[in-house]
Order: C-alpha cells, then structure tokens, then sequence
C-alpha cells in the first residue's frame, strides 16, 4: 500500500499528464461530430476581431508582441500561444496592404514567428508577401525590448496591438505608446505583476487564463477547443483538492 | 437600259428582273420606273415600270388632262380587268362579284336599264334583291347642300353597329346590303359619289378650287330597298354613303350589266353590325389646301395639299449640318462651375486633423511627473533623514538573512546569482552592497552565475563598487570568479543543479576555475555553503527555487534571495512555509535599508526620504485624482443622459 | 519536399517532446537522451541569441537604408552595437572600458525607462476610474492605497500600525491567493498548449 502511495506521489505528476492529454484526445474525437460549443463572451476577442477589420479597411498594420519568455522556459506557453495570435492575425490582414509586424525579445521566438509568417503566407498562396523583417527581435532584456517595440508602435502605421507573450512590469511602457499612438491595445500575460499593471493601463487586458483561450476564440482549430474544455474540468479538480487538503491539514489528518 | 431601283432596299436592278435580288422585293408591282444609277432625279423613279418596255404611248387625242396624267399602267390594269369581265366567265362569279367594275376613269355611260333601276351592278342588285331593298322609286336620297357637313339621317342611324342581343345573327339572311329608307337616285347608271368627288376634286385641283364639302345625304339604302328598286340605275346607299361629297356634278358612270342576277345575300349579323354607321359624317378636308400646290404627276395627281410624288416635287438636298458646338447660356456656365468647385473639393482629401503637440494628458502627465520627481530630487540633494528608517525585525526575511550569511564560515565558496534587471539597480543595490559587504568581510568565495545577459556586467560592477568602498581604493576582489551567463533559463538551471562544470566549464576570463580551490570541491550545487538569488523577477525565484531548492535542502544548505518589492509577496510564503524552501528574504529599498542597519551600515544618501516623500505624494495623486476623474465622469454621464 | 517537410519537423518535434518529458519522469530509463536533447536545445538557444541580435541589426539597416521614420535613432542603435561588439570583443566583456560604457549608458537609461513606469503607473491609477467606472476598479484603487500606506513610513505621519497590519494582510493573504489560483490557470493553461504541440495539433514551427 506505502509502496503504491509512494509511487502514485512519484509519478503524480506525469499521471496528471496523462490524464491532460486523454481529455483532450477525447474532446478533440467527440467536438468532432457535434457543433461548436458556445463560448462566454470576452470582449478583448470581439474587439480584436474588429480592429483587425478595422485595420485592413484603414490600410494600417497590426503588431504582435510576443513578449520576452523563451521557449525553454516556463514562460515558453504564453509565447506559443502568442504564435498562435500571429499566425490567425496574419491570415486575417493577409491581403491588408501593411503586414502585420511581430516583436520579440527572445531569439527563438523571433525565429518562430519568422516561420510562422512565413509558412502562413505560404498556406494562403501569397508568399510574395513574406518579408523576414517583419519579425523583430528587438532587445535583449526586458527594459531593452520595450524601448525597441515602442517605435515599431509610433511609426508603422499601428491601429491595434495585440500583446500576447511573458511580459514583466515594463509592459505599461508598450501599453503607454499604443495609447499614444491612439491604437487600441489587447493584452494579456501569464505574469502577475504584468496583469495587475495591464489592468490598469490596457484598453482590453486579458486576465489570468483568458490568454490562453485565445486559440480557441480565434478559431484555431478543434484541438484549442478541446484543451480550453480540458482546462474547466482540471479547475475544478483542483479546486477540490484545495478544498478537501485544506480540510484535512485543518483537521490535522494532513500533517 | 436603266435598272429598276427596288422600292424597298433602293438597290439598282436589272430591268428584266422581276424580284429584287437582294431583298426579294418585287420590283414590277409598284410601278416604280427604272433610273439610272445615282440619279436623283425621283421622276424617273414614279415612271413607268421596266416591265413596260414598249415606248411611252403617245397621248390620245382628245383625252382629258386627268387621263394624261394618269400613268398608262394604271390604264392598263383598267383595261385588262374589264377585259376579264367582258369575256364569259370559267366558274360561277359569286354574287358580290358578278357585276362588272365601273372604270375609274370614264365618266359613267348611260346603260340601257329598265327604268326605275337603280342599281348598275347586278351583284349589286342581286345582294339587294336578297335582302329586299326598296327600289328608287320609293325616295330618293337627298342631295347634300353645298358646305355643309354630313348630316346623318334616320336611315343612317340604323346603320349603327347593334348589340349581339339585338342583332338577330341569320346567316342565311340576306342583311348584306345595308337597308335603305330611302329609294336609290333615279339617275341610271350613275357613278359612285365618292368617284364623282374625287374627279371633281381633282378637277378643282387642276383648276385650283376646292368643291365644298357636300354633306352625305345619301343613306345606306336597305336591302328591301335595294330589292325593291333592281333596276335603279343609282348606286347603293351605302356605297353613296362612304363617298366623298363632291360639288360638281358627278360623272356618269359607266355601268355595265353583269350577266345573270346574283341572289342578295344574307348577310349574318356582325358583318351587318360592321356597317358604317350612319351617324357617321365624312368630313371635308378641315386643312385649306386652296393655296397648296396641285399634283401634277404621279398617282396623286391632281390632288393639292399633298406631297407630290414628282420627283421636282421633292428637292433632295443635303441634310442640313448643325453646329456640334453646345449653346451654354451665361446661367448654365455658372452652374457649370459651381458644380466644377463641388467635384473639386470632393477629390481633394481633407487632411485629417494633425492631433495637437501639446495635449491636456501630456500636461497632466508633466504635472504628475513633476509633482513626483521633484521632492525626490530635493531630498537626495539635501540628503534628508528626516523619516524613520526601517527596523530588521519589522521586515521579514532581513533578520534570518543576516544571521544565515553571519554563520557562514570563513572562505566559504558562495554561489551567487545575479538575476536582476540593470533598470532595478536604483532599488536593488543598498541591500546587493550590504550583502557583498557581509560576504567580503567573510572573505567568502563568491562564484557568479547568471540567467540574465546583463547579469555579469551588473556583478561586476557591484563587486568592484563595493571592495573599492570597502579598500578605500579601486581595487578588484580577489576571491570571486565570474561564470558568466547561462542560457536555456530553466534547462540551464536544471544543468547548473546537477552538473555545474559541464554547463559553465571557464570563467568569464577564460580560466578553468573548477580546478583550482576552493572549486575543486564542487561538483554540485549542493556543495556550496550557500546560493544567494538577486532577482526582481518572481518567475525567476519561483524557477531557483524549484530547481536548486530540493538539492539544497537535501544537503540543508541555505538558499537566500535577494529581491525587488515587486517579487516579496509571491516569495514571501516560500520563507514562511514549513518547512521553509527560503531560508533568508532581503526585499525592496525597506528591506535593504534595514539589513544595512543589520550590519551598521546606515545609509546617509537621503534615499529612504526620497522615497517615503515619493509614496506620500504617490497616494495623495492617486486619492485626489481618482476621486476628481469619478466625479467629473459621473457629472459627464449624467449631463449625458439628461440630454 | 514541400509535403515531406512539415511531417518530418512534426515527428521530429513530437518525439524530443515526449522523450524529454519521459526523462523527466523517468530519469533512469530516458535521463541519458533527455539530457542530450537539453544540451541542443541550451545550443540552440545561444545561437537563437545571435540570430535575434542579427535579425535587429538587419531591421535597423533596412531603416536606415530607406530612410524611414525615425531612421536617425536607428543610426545610433547601429553605431553603439558596432562600438559594443568592438570593444567588448577586443577588451572581454568585463574590461573596465565595457563596465564603463555599460555602467553610464546602458544602466541609467534602463533605471530611466522604469523610473519612468512609476510615472505611468501614477497616471493610468488616476484615469482608471474615469475610463472603467466599475466596482473592481473601486476595489483595484482601494488596494493600492491600503498597501502603499503601509508599505512604507508616510513621510509626514511616520508609520501607522493598523495600516502595517491591513499592508502585511492584503500582500500575504488575499494577494498571494489570487496570485497563486492565476497561476494555477497559467500552468493549467501552459500543459494544454505544451500537449496540442506534442499531440502535433500546433505547430509553429512551420509545419
């Protein structure tokens, strides 16, 4: 029995992985023959939708942060789903006059987003209009690549910024420009003290796991759909994990 | 030979063509002559036709002005069909056509009639007969006065279309001929009216007057009339009826008995219903064509008022050329331009309002900005103290920190990581200094590592600050050793745990410090006597702590951290967890100060006024402020719904 | 090649992926492939480094080249990067010419930039309730001032008791709760996209 308890709090962790991805295999095979589950309403997402319209109709471009995490890092999740925003936003202003623009502050993201763009473009039949420079790299630390974003802000014709990626306290610096630069700005970080800043200087901040529907809210496909269920049902088990351990340290069973 | 020009598409011919041979037309009938190519002259056109090749005939002697006008085919077709009718007939002629046409041209023979007959025609007078028509001897029609118009008698107004309900449809019912109430003239064989009017207009046309309209006074004689009166000599009323009036004496037709009597027939009803009205009175010309020219040629001859078919007549002429220039009036040219102004000024784009250089949030802002930094600048200037400094048992974390690198022995091999933002420095180096001060007068073996590129740099800096400081000389510290930078963030991190000479092999200067003392010892990072974080991030804590925590905890090493106010509270419960992964917490300008205070090193820079001055001020904008912007909204949002 | 390439960078992709978290798991059995796959990725991202520094200076160039807005700023970036990689290549990059230059240019204009955040902060706390008049904007200003009125001594009225204990309260109970049920969703948030990689439903990385 200690033996089994033992290697069930060994391998926790990896059973918890297990049990993620079976959740989402199944919700992919059965969200497959039914309709589109109905999501709740976050404005961020509806005004985004609008403002890359918007955009393509004022012939001016979009820009995408990716912030600063790095793919090796913990912070790599906010910056994969930051692709994600870039790869739906280049689809939707694919035949925008102004491409949109990725910055980065990390080298492989910024090879990421390159590859991105780039196979987008490639997808849409419209490779001509791939331009390398249009992912940036534009500072090796945090300070830095916001003082290089900010004039990618002022000076490429911006009506919306879409900041999805790991951002720290610096992030007031970008949201301060597009406010500036009168674009609207669409934010969100999986950093504390970014969200709390963003809640105060962003248009539309993204809050907590909102960041993380955004695959699912842009039409990404079946597989975000079925992570963001995955997540619901994971929030609640954990909920109740919190609830029952706290009852049982309190009732000193837990030691 | 001239060619006939085809009356319909106007292409020339050849004369021994029938049919048109580019449309088919034919080209006899109309009797158009054939004239030269590009002639214009259109007498040749209303010529005789190319089917008549014979030379023109020369005039009769004696014949009437009218007959030489009148084109021989014209007179041919005359001739020939009264050939027909004088000869015997190959089948029964129907009774309508029995009788023979009376020529247009000759005046009206007298025909030898039994007398009181009225009717020249015998089909004529066989439809009369059918239907029983009174015969002349009855009445006579009214002759018309002169001038006046058509006067419709009683007898006429039976002649009005009835109703099928009233109309009594008897096929066989001779209703044919129109029913006359009054008897046919007694003049025999006389010519129709109509036929009399038109010589006599004509005449008048030759002659230059015009008969007066002559009322028809004739009626439409009833078939029992008719029947009555076979043997009028006297045309039909009806036929009387639809003839124009004339004002000259009518010619005498020329009749000429149909042999056999053709039975009237029974006319049925709608055919009798068809029946020109009565009531209906041809009217004289209403234009004066007295002053008109008369017709001299063509099938109109003698006809005034019309268009001549003479080719003079008609004066081909080139079509008149009209000046392609617009006649624009002084008014249209001014509306002309102002609608030129008006497209104007919609195809030049409006610049879009530049927005102003100096707005009322930029001045706000430099208020704000003011109102911050310049009490911040007064106290560093004067180096205030004015404001209590922080005690090290207020602040969590400072005392245990104190204590953890106070009980460190002598040389100890120290990992230090320098994982802060060169713009935290401000905030950051009182408690960094403090710490390296402790670490120096320990003489602690520092060995530098970093996740952060500008980490080696800052380490630098602060190591040779702080020795400088504490020498009295820029000296550079003799026990340290710089790895430099770590990349892969957590990976490296995970590396650096287990295998921290495979990951970071030479230092900065390039020397293979893991061979020399004290770092031969190591192998892993839970050799060091302790690992001291410098971060302003709480991912990167989070990231030490999970990654280099278990290992020094299980060799109950001390992991220590040095942090910004910003990262306190997300590592504040790793230092107050039980068992505690934080062994020592330094964090923000509070913190530094009083870990200074920990060690006597009491700061005289005027920072700590600085920055109490700066909250104070911080928390009376953000409370004035936001109360004002609440209330100025809600006015504004109530201003608007009143409105 | 254009339809082999895609599946052979996914497979490559979902195979790495799983060995590594395999290793993790099971350090015994996969610890050896797991830690070569760690030392490329740590390759890898040093040179991804270079690559982002060279991407930087090809934008500049570009801007620079075609005169665009603000390309004079650009000439400066390119001249200090020359000037940087000169002398930090030729001296080391802990010389005391490179400290110099990092220590009076590169320092005071990061401490300037997040000086200037305090500014902003400032200022976006006092447009928040004018621009998002709601209860959890009420409740965001509240929490700013109890914590900055105890995070410090006020400088007028010295330090206050009660609010030392509300500022100690609001950073260590309800802050840190929230903070960790974010981060709880974040994590949540971050194995489901690290799972629709692995799965190879996305792929950024060109496939």
């Amino acid at each position: 029995m200690d033996q089994a308890l033992s290697m069930v709090t060994s391998y926790l962790g990896f059973l918890f992985i297990l049990l993620c991805l079976g959740l989402i295999l199944f919700f992919c095979f059965s969200d497959s023959a039914r309709e589109k589950i109905k999501l709740r309403a976050i404005q961020a997402f509806s005004r985004y939708r609008r403002e890359v319209d918007l955009a393509v109709e004022a012939g001016k471009r979009l820009h995408i942060s990716l912030g600063r995490g790095t793919i090796n890092e913990l912070q790599g999740g906010s910056a994969f789903i930051g692709l994600t925003i870039l790869d739906r936003c280049a689809r939707a202003a694919s035949n925008s006059d102004r491409p949109p623009i990725a910055t980065s502050g990390d080298g492989t993201v910024m090879v990421l987003s390159q590859d991105t763009l780039q196979s987008t473009y490639r997808s849409l039949a419209a490779e001509q209009r791939y331009d390398p420079t249009n992912a940036r790299f534009t500072g090796l630390t945090p300070i830095a690549f916001a003082a290089g974003a900010m004039p990618a802000i002022h000076d490429e014709h911006v009506s919306a910024n879409i900041l999805a990626g790991h951002f720290g306290t610096e992030v007031a610096l970008l949201t301060e420009a597009g406010e500036r630069s009168q674009s609207l700005t669409v934010a969100g970080s999986d950093s504390i003290p970014a969200q709390a800043v963003l809640y105060a200087t962003a248009e539309e901040p993204l809050l907590g796991e909102e960041l993380y529907a955004a695959g699912a809210y842009l039409g990404g496909g079946l597989a975000h759909t079925a992570s963001l269920r995955m997540q619901d049902i994971l929030r609640w088990v954990l909920v109740a994990a919190i609830i029952i351990g706290a009852i049982l340290k309190l009732l000193g069973i837990l030691a | 030979m001239t060619d006939i020009i085809c009356p319909l598409c106007g292409r020339p011919n050849p004369p021994d063509r029938e049919e048109c041979k580019y449309c088919q037309a034919p080209l006899k009938t109309s009797g158009f002559a054939a004239s030269p190519e590009g002639s214009d002259d259109l007498h040749e056109l209303f010529s005789t036709s190319g089917e008549n090749t014979e030379p023109e005939k020369p005039p009769e002697p004696g014949a009437s002005d009218l007959e030489q006008a009148i084109p021989d085919w014209l007179k041919e077709t005359e001739a020939s069909f009264k050939g027909k009718f004088e000869g015997e007939p190959e089948e029964p002629i129907p009774d309508e056509l029995s009788g023979k046409p009376d020529s247009l041209l000759s005046p009206p023979s007298e025909s030898p009639r039994p007398a009181g007959s009225a009717i020249d025609d015998e089909w004529l007078a066989s439809l009369l007969d059918e239907a029983g028509v009174n015969q002349p001897d009855q009445a006579t029609p009214e002759q018309p006065e002169q001038g006046k118009p058509f006067e419709e008698s009683p007898e006429e107004a039976a002649w009005q279309p009835q109703s099928p309900a009233e109309d009594q449809i008897e096929p066989e019912a001779p209703e044919s001929t129109p029913k006359a109430e009054k008897p046919l003239p007694a003049e025999p064989a006389q010519k129709p009216e109509w036929l009399t009017k038109l010589e006599a207009s004509s005449n008048i046309k030759l002659e230059g007057g015009i008969p007066p309209a002559e009322p028809e006074q004739e009626k439409f004689p009833h078939t029992e009339a008719l029947e009555e009166e076979p043997e009028q000599q006297t045309p039909p009323e009806w036929l009387a009826k639809s003839m124009p009036e004339e004002a000259a004496e009518p010619e005498k037709e020329t009749e000429k008995k149909v042999e056999g009597e053709i039975a009237p027939a029974e006319l049925p009803g709608w055919l009798e219903a068809m029946r020109p009205s009565e009531d209906l009175t041809p009217t004289g010309p209403v234009e004066d064509v007295s002053s008109e020219d008369i017709v001299t040629a063509g099938p109109l001859v003698g006809l005034r008022g019309v268009i001549s078919a003479h080719p003079s007549a008609i004066k081909a002429r080139k079509p008149p050329t009209y000046s392609i220039k617009l006649r624009v009036t002084d008014e249209q040219k001014a509306r002309v331009e102002l609608m030129e102004e008006l497209l104007a000024d919609e195809e030049k784009p409006t610049p879009l309002p530049s927005p102003p250089v100096i707005s009322s949030r930029y001045i706000f802002r430099l208020v704000v900005a003011a109102i911050l930094l310049l009490p911040i600048f007064w106290m560093i200037i004067t180096k205030s103290q004015s404001s209590s400094t922080p005690q090290p048992g207020n602040i969590p974390g400072v005392t245990d920190f104190t204590q953890q690198i106070q009980h460190l022995p002598a040389a100890a091999p120290v990992l230090v990581a320098f994982d802060y933002e060169a713009g935290f420095s401000a905030e950051m180096n009182p408690a960094i200094s403090n710490m390296l001060t402790q670490l120096m007068r320990k003489s602690a073996y520092l060995t530098i590592v970093t996740t952060n590129p500008s980490g080696p740099a800052l380490a630098e800096s602060m190591i040779a600050d702080v020795y400088s400081q504490q020498v009295g000389s820029r000296q550079s510290y003799p026990y340290y050793a710089d790895l430099g930078y770590i990349p892969g963030g957590t990976l490296g991190l995970l590396g650096l745990a287990t295998s921290p000479k495979s990951v970071l092999p030479y230092a900065l200067s390039g020397y293979n410090v893991w061979a020399g003392k004290p770092l031969d010892t190591i192998s892993a990072v839970k050799d060091f006597s302790a690992v001291i974080v410098i971060t302003n991030d709480a991912d990167t804590a989070r990231i030490w702590i999970e990654q280099i925590g278990p290992q020094l905890q299980s060799s109950e090493k001390p992991l220590l951290f040095v942090s910004s106010a910003q990262a306190a509270p997300m590592i504040l419960p790793y230092y107050q967890a039980f068992p505690s992964q934080v062994q020592g917490l330094v964090a923000g300008l509070a913190g530094g100060v009083a870990y200074g205070r920990s060690i006597g090193n009491i700061q005289q820079n005027g920072i700590w006024d600085a920055y109490s001055i700066a909250v104070t001020i911080s928390i009376l904008i953000l409370l004035v402020g936001s109360v004002a912007g609440g209330i100025v909204k809600l006015l504004a949002s109530n201003k608007k719904e009143k409105s | 090649m254009k339809r082999i390439l895609p599946i052979t960078n996914t497979v490559i992709a979902v195979i790495s992926g799983v060995f590594v978290i395999l290793g993790y798991f099971f350090p015994g059995s996969f610890g050896g492939i797991q830690s070569v796959l760690i030392g490329w990725a740590i390759i890898l991202a040093a040179f991804a480094l270079l690559l982002g520094i060279f991407n930087l200076a090809w934008v500049h160039w570009k801007k620079v080249s075609s005169e665009g807005k603000g390309h004079v700023y650009s000439i400066v970036l390119l001249i200090s990067m020359l000037i940087m990689i000169v002398v930090a290549g030729i001296s080391g990059p802990t010389s005391a010419l490179t400290l110099w230059i990092f220590n009076n240019f590169q320092v005071p204009v990061e401490a300037a930039l997040l000086a200037l955040l305090a500014v902003i902060l400032v200022y976006a706390g006092v447009r928040l309730l004018s621009r998002r008049p709601k209860w959890n904007s009420i409740l965001f200003l509240v929490t700013v001032l109890l914590v900055l009125l105890g995070a410090v001594p006020l400088y007028f009225l010295g330090t206050i008791g009660p609010l030392n204990a509300v500022h100690d309260w609001l950073t260590q109970v309800p802050a840190v709760a929230g903070a960790r049920g974010l981060l709880l969703g974040v994590a949540l948030g971050t194995v489901a996209t690290g799972l629709r990689i692995l799965i190879g439903s996305d792929r950024p990385y060109g496939g």
